[in-house]
């Protein structure tokens, strides 16, 4: 343990692995809750969007990826208070434009193309000072609003409309929520990679709803379910020499495994 | 004092005419029941009332006030219980929980639920009937049991206004009668009003002051035992209704155009 | 609630096991200590180039495992590590190495010197297939070691790997100047094997009746261009760039009028798209290797790497019947 902590990289492998774990872990709470899944993988696809269009305007890509998200985040927001269609389908539908679009971009610019899914990559191995500035930044500002507002987010994901006729603003929470969520996503993709922070967006909130029937010991499980996984899986793969996100990801759906025999042969 | 007024009031949806300049009005303490075939306008009109639709033409006054302003100056004026009781039947939290909902629009943004919040959730569930369950998951509870849960989570703000829109109809035949009969002590106890929305020509208008059918238009407003023509009722349904009566309490007999209506 | 009480313990068990299972410790590189330099090389044959030069005086590792693409790649902690005590990093450039560049500042070794291989080099772009609108650079941000951005197969021409070769062994005597003499005879003899297989591929390819080529992704211009080759189609331009339904036209309109008799593809790239065309045309789907690796037959070393691309494109392109 000691031995692991002595590399730089391990260290910030491990801050920066607490930090998502918390941040994600409570926002994997109302992923689930509000069903949207799939966020992480559509938004990520987004962000592919934004950095080719980035690459297109010659404008700093990082810039494009996260306004291009929060746009898209806010569109799948709109659209479902507006539509009479799903977020998940909103979901389904910008993340197949998405892709499109950034491919069409690459399509138009006449030139021997820089791998684009290799300026998205982000793996929990390489993450620099600036990235654990960014995440911290990021992660203690989305925490912050989300404990201010969580009796709202509660409230709008269990029945938003109930919620706005009770008098809770639920249409800008719904939006702040979904914003959040988008910056969340876009600034861990650059610093751990897409994989990570989608499995970390839904399975600690899957493996927390089996063991608890209350959102009390819902949130406190889902966070506990990232932060083990996280630790765990950095250490798992320094012991045998695995692929540190892989390994992460794998031992969260283990976790998840266990939970849900749990939960069925408890009955 | 009038809880509602509804004047000239036309809503369009689509390009289609759902309610064509409907007039209504509600007393304080008075109870009324909208009944009417599916596809009438019920649930329009209810969101119209609750600020969710807008309207073409007309107005719409609760204790004097539209219905944006009085959702957002005067949180809790309005109780509302919906058809379907939530849409995730895992959500967890508790009846309890469920409750004090009710009241985070009047407890405000950034303000953390009190202990006296909890209290007051506890008291309404025990005037539903429900304390026993205050702690079960939402989710494990009767049809019956959760529509009494959000009716006290509507009671929680101490409402002058109780809307239903078919409360009753994931409840089971057997609940439905003690359900209308704990809305109507309510009403007197509380001195609510209430308007309760619903396709159950059977039961529901007589536990109210007075029936209104909603067709698209409005067709009538007054005394349960004169609604309860069937001739009027054929004018609301658009369709043959008939009734076997024992004494003023009517029951429909014709099953087959429920399917109809669904 | 039993099983809250067999779960649980169970869990715990496992993890305890995995962690002080015996074997655990095996990996980490660090644990011998060896007077050995250490160097990380981004691919395949890099590697194999730079071990060629350094021989027993340096441990020579590879980040990208045979078969993987960058996309997915993701490393070991054994791996960053490796990173963290090298004294060498031995790259392509072009824009090749994007996520490499990250992992070297994420490890912030500051004894680490980069060679990058495209650096000075006449790289082809894209444009010069196109309208010549002037190009920005771009580079600004990602570090100013690997020069502009182009196509990145450099090594699949003999002739830049002699170029390649000196740079390597340059930095090698700089990082190690107690070997300088054993570096610099390694480096001339191998150079001189490299020369050698420039010419036998220049005899081999000189015989070639068919001159026109088509290729999953451009990986082979370089190797075109040394050879009076003609790379006349490519299926897929960049990474995830689909082709259009002209390109696709195009490319099955060259096929047919030029003879061509395989369609390349590479096994490192699905090759549905190169199977589609090659059945629109009545082509064969034979696999070039740009990349091989560490124990794949035939393509464990740079040289024989070469020798067996050389092979298949004789087999389609040797003779006319």
């Amino acid at each position: 343990m000691i031995e692991l902590l002595s590399y730089q990289f391990m260290q910030r492998a491990l801050a920066a692995g607490i930090i998502i774990s918390l941040v994600c872990g409570i926002l994997s709470f109302f992923v689930v809750l509000r069903r949207l899944s799939f966020i992480g993988v559509g938004l990520s696809h987004a962000a592919f969007g934004g950095v080719a269009l980035g690459f297109f305007l010659g404008v700093e890509p990082t810039w494009t990826a996260i306004g291009f998200c929060v746009a898209i985040a806010l569109l799948i927001g709109m659209i479902k208070h507006k539509g009479k269609i799903q977020e998940d389908t909103a979901i389904g539908i910008f993340f197949a434009a998405n892709m499109a679009f950034g491919i069409m971009l690459i399509g138009l610019s006449h030139r021997y193309n820089v791998d684009l899914f290799g300026y998205l990559f982000g793996n929990i191995l390489a993450i620099t000072a600036y990235d654990l500035k960014m995440i911290t930044a990021v992660g203690s500002l989305v925490l912050v609003i989300t404990a201010l507002f969580f009796k709202e987010l509660l409230f709008c994901s269990f029945d938003e409309e109930m919620a706005g006729i009770c008098s809770v603003p639920a249409v800008p929470l719904n939006y702040l929520f979904m914003v959040l969520l988008s910056l969340v996503i876009v600034v861990s993709i650059k610093v751990v990679g897409i994989v990570l922070v989608s499995a970390l967006l839904v399975i600690p909130a899957a493996a927390g709803r089996q063991f608890s029937s209350n959102y009390r010991a819902m949130l406190p499980v889902s966070v506990l379910v990232g932060l083990l996984s996280t630790l765990g899986g950095l250490f798992l793969s320094y012991r045998f020499d695995l692929p540190s996100g892989s390994t992460i990801v794998l031992l969260a759906t283990l976790i998840f495994g266990l939970s849900f025999l749990w939960e069925h042969t408890r009955k | 004092m009038k809880v509602l007024e509804i004047s000239n009031l036309t809503v369009v949806r689509g390009g289609t005419m759902i309610l064509d300049n409907i007039n209504l009005e509600l007393e304080e303490g008075q109870s009324l029941a909208v009944i009417g075939p599916n596809g009438g306008g019920k649930t329009t009109l209810v969101k119209t009332i609750l600020g969710l639709l807008q309207p073409q033409t007309g107005s719409i006054r609760i204790m004097g006030l539209p219905p944006e302003s009085v959702i957002r100056k005067r949180p809790g004026t309005i109780g509302y219980v919906a058809q379907r009781a939530f849409y995730d039947p895992d959500f967890p939290v508790s009846a309890l929980d469920v409750v004090v909902m009710g009241k985070y629009g009047k407890i405000g943004l950034l303000r953390p639920v009190g202990r006296k919040d909890r209290e007051e959730a506890l008291s309404c569930l025990e005037t539903v009937g429900m304390a026993d369950f205050a702690l079960r998951p939402i989710g494990q509870l009767s049809g019956g049991q959760q529509q009494r849960a959000m009716i006290a989570r509507s009671l929680i703000t101490h409402p002058r206004m109780l809307i239903l829109d078919e409360p009753t109809s994931g409840v089971d035949a057997g609940s439905q009668e003690n359900f209308y009969r704990l809305l109507r002590d309510l009403q007197s106890s509380l001195s609510l009003s209430i308007i309760q929305v619903s396709h159950d020509i059977a039961l529901v208008p007589s536990y109210s002051d007075q029936v209104a059918c909603l067709n698209k238009q409005l067709f009538l407003h007054g005394k349960p035992d004169d609604v309860m023509r069937s001739d009027i009722l054929k004018q609301a349904y658009g369709c043959q209704v008939e009734f076997l009566f024992h004494g003023t309490m009517p029951h429909r007999t014709v099953e087959e155009h429920r399917g109809h209506h669904d | 609630m039993i099983m809250k009480r067999v779960i649980l313990p169970l869990f715990a068990i496992l993890i305890a096991v995995a962690i002080w299972y015996p074997g655990a410790f095996r990996q980490m590189p660090d644990r011998k200590r060896s007077s050995k330099i250490k160097v990380v090389a981004s691919i395949f044959p890099l590697a194999d180039i730079t071990h060629q030069v350094a021989g027993e005086r340096a441990e020579v590792a590879v980040l990208l495992p045979a078969g993987a693409s960058p996309h997915t790649f993701e490393p070991t902690p054994g791996q960053v590590s490796e990173l963290s005590k090298a004294s060498l990093f031995v790259q392509v450039g072009a824009g090749l190495e994007l996520w490499a560049d990250k992992l070297i500042n994420a490890v912030g070794n500051a004894g680490l010197k980069r060679v990058t291989a495209a650096q000075g080099i006449d790289l082809i772009t894209g444009e010069e297939e196109h309208t010549g609108s002037d190009e920005h650079e771009e580079e600004a941000e990602h570090g100013h070691d690997h020069g502009k951005f182009g196509n990145p197969h450099i090594w699949l021409d003999p002739a830049i790997v002699s170029g390649i070769v000196t740079k390597i062994e340059e930095a090698l005597v700089e990082a190690d100047p107690a070997g300088e003499d054993y570096y610099r005879n390694r480096a001339e003899s191998y150079r001189r094997e490299v020369e050698l297989l420039d010419k036998e591929i220049e005899r081999e390819t000189a015989k070639f009746v068919i001159r026109e080529f088509v290729s999953f992704h451009s990986s082979w211009p370089y190797f075109a261009r040394r050879y009076n080759l003609k790379q006349a189609g490519v299926i897929e331009e960049a990474p995830g760039r689909e082709p259009t339904p002209r390109e696709i036209k195009k490319i099955v309109s060259i096929v047919r009028s030029s003879g061509i008799k395989a369609v390349f593809a590479e096994p490192q790239f699905s090759a549905s798209a190169a199977r589609a065309i090659a059945e629109n045309t009545g082509a064969k789907v034979l696999f070039l290797d740009p990349l091989g690796g560490d124990g794949i037959p035939g393509c464990d070393s740079y040289i024989n790497l070469m020798r067996h691309n050389l092979k298949i494109m004789k087999d389609a392109m040797g003779n006319e019947k």
